[in-house]
């Protein structure tokens, strides 16, 4: 970060009309995407996955964030734990691929097991063939490494640091926004999910969804029910957390047999045709409508790769019923296009970037001010 | 008699092993152990009992808390 100079961050700072963006090493450079690992993400809270990974008790779901390996359960009492991957005997991954457990993870190389409350159960032969103890084994000392964890709107949050402010204080100003739907959310696994893995760094992803001046362009499909002049910015003044964009012109259009998913209940007539999409720094993108939900969760993957974790939700058990099947695939493919839209141009952004005359770029001062958020408070963290 | 009780045992873990049958390896190994404890070589059966304690463990089987009982009877577990 060294070389980074703080005139250019300076230049950050500045008001709309008169900022750049950030700078083209916070997209292309190793040394910034390690201190952003340490100080965006691992010191903070941010997003790991779908509680709806864990769709059962006893299952667990890997995931690996800047190479830390993390492992996400469910336990028999549905509490979700995050613990590091990590055998404390050998340092051996313990969970490759997400699966159902009966409440013990047995590590694969020598056998020792962990219960989902991270207690280690047995360290077989640990004293010697049939001996499963040891004077200078202390099963309590050796439980698995755990991380303070949370969870809002379906989405599982972890600290890494240990000592991010409350998670309250983290989600407070989107939570009030958004008490409407504090609600249970309900979830199809086999249909209702998908991922996209794309060749840009994990801001633009950000930037891209924050921002309705591309929707004409880039998705000339939303002009039809979601025109750019319905559109309005959402900027976080009270918590400087998210930013986003919302229209008040949101109609379902999904299917032509008439039938509409159920909306949730008790919202007030704002939702009726309105829907806001929010990214909650660092890295998971929210979606609201009257009748589902949807996150996206952003893994970083490298300074120019990033891979999206996007899990819809709806608002009643019926809604997530085979007889809704259909039409839940409709949605999803209605949304995966859209995404998929989005490509081009984060990758566009991405590769625009390693030409060295770029200047952070010019924000319109009427249609950027989402993306102008985030990115200040990008620099409030360097 | 011991060698060829042996090979049954070993044959029969080692297809329990190749099909991932936990409740058959639990099975087999607390035979193994039975057996080696009738020759009072406590060593050994225990090894076996402590294989099939994490096979149980692993499976929730409902011998799991017997098993360990054993281990711990023989100061093996705690």
């Amino acid at each position: 970060m060294k070389h980074i100079i703080k005139d250019t961050l300076a230049n950050v700072r500045q008001t709309i009309n008169k900022a750049r963006g950030l700078p083209n090493d916070f997209y292309t450079s190793q040394e910034v995407f390690a201190y952003e690992k340490e100080n965006f993400f691992f010191k903070g809270w941010f997003a790991v996955c779908s509680r709806h990974k864990l769709s059962v008790p006893g299952a667990v779901y890997p995931i690996t964030f800047f190479d830390l390996p993390l492992l996400v359960v469910r336990d028999k009492d549905d509490v979700i734990r995050v613990f590091q991957n990590t055998c404390r005997h050998r340092g051996m991954i313990l969970v490759d691929e997400p699966t159902k457990t009966n409440g013990i993870v047995r590590c694969p190389y020598h056998s020792w097991c962990y219960s989902l409350s991270g207690e280690l159960r047995i360290s077989p032969h640990v004293g010697g063939p049939g001996k499963n103890v040891h004077e200078d084994m202390c099963k309590e000392d050796l439980g698995l490494f755990s991380f303070r964890c949370q969870e809002y709107m379906g989405v599982v949050f972890v600290n890494i640091s240990g000592d991010a402010p409350d998670f309250e204080e983290y989600i407070g100003s989107l939570k009030k926004k958004w008490h409407e739907f504090q609600r249970p959310l309900y979830y199809a696994e086999q249909d209702s999910s998908f991922t996209l893995n794309i060749d840009c760094n994990w801001k633009l992803a950000v930037e891209n969804y924050c921002e309705s001046y591309h929707l004409p362009w880039v998705h000339p499909g939303l002009n039809s029910y979601s025109r750019l002049e319905d559109h309005y910015d959402i900027i976080d003044e009270e918590g400087h957390r998210f930013s986003g964009q919302g229209t008040h012109f949101y109609q379902p259009t999904v299917g032509e047999d008439g039938k509409k998913f159920d909306i949730f209940p008790a919202l007030s007539s704002q939702w009726d045709k309105a829907a806001e999409y929010i990214a909650l720094y660092p890295n998971v993108l929210f979606g609201v409508h009257k009748d589902h939900v949807f996150s996206i969760v952003l893994q970083p993957i490298s300074e120019s790769k990033t891979c999206e974790h996007i899990d819809i939700y709806y608002a009643s058990e019926e809604m997530v019923s085979d007889e809704w099947k259909e039409k839940r695939k409709a949605n999803c493919k209605l949304w995966k296009d859209i995404f998929e839209e989005d490509i081009f141009v984060v990758e566009g952004m991405q590769r625009g970037r390693y030409g060295p005359l770029f200047d952070g770029g010019k924000f319109s001062p009427a249609m950027d001010n989402a993306t102008h958020f985030f990115h200040r408070w990008v620099v409030s963290r360097v | 008699m011991i060698a060829s009780s042996q090979k049954h045992i070993d044959d029969t873990l080692l297809y329990a092993h190749e099909t991932d049958d936990y409740a058959r390896l639990v099975e087999g190994y607390q035979i193994a152990s039975e057996f080696f404890l009738m020759q009072r070589d406590v060593d050994r059966a225990c090894f076996y009992l402590t294989q099939a304690y994490v096979y149980a463990l692993v499976s929730d089987h409902e011998k799991k808390d017997d098993i360990n009982a054993i281990l711990c009877q023989y100061g093996r577990n705690s």
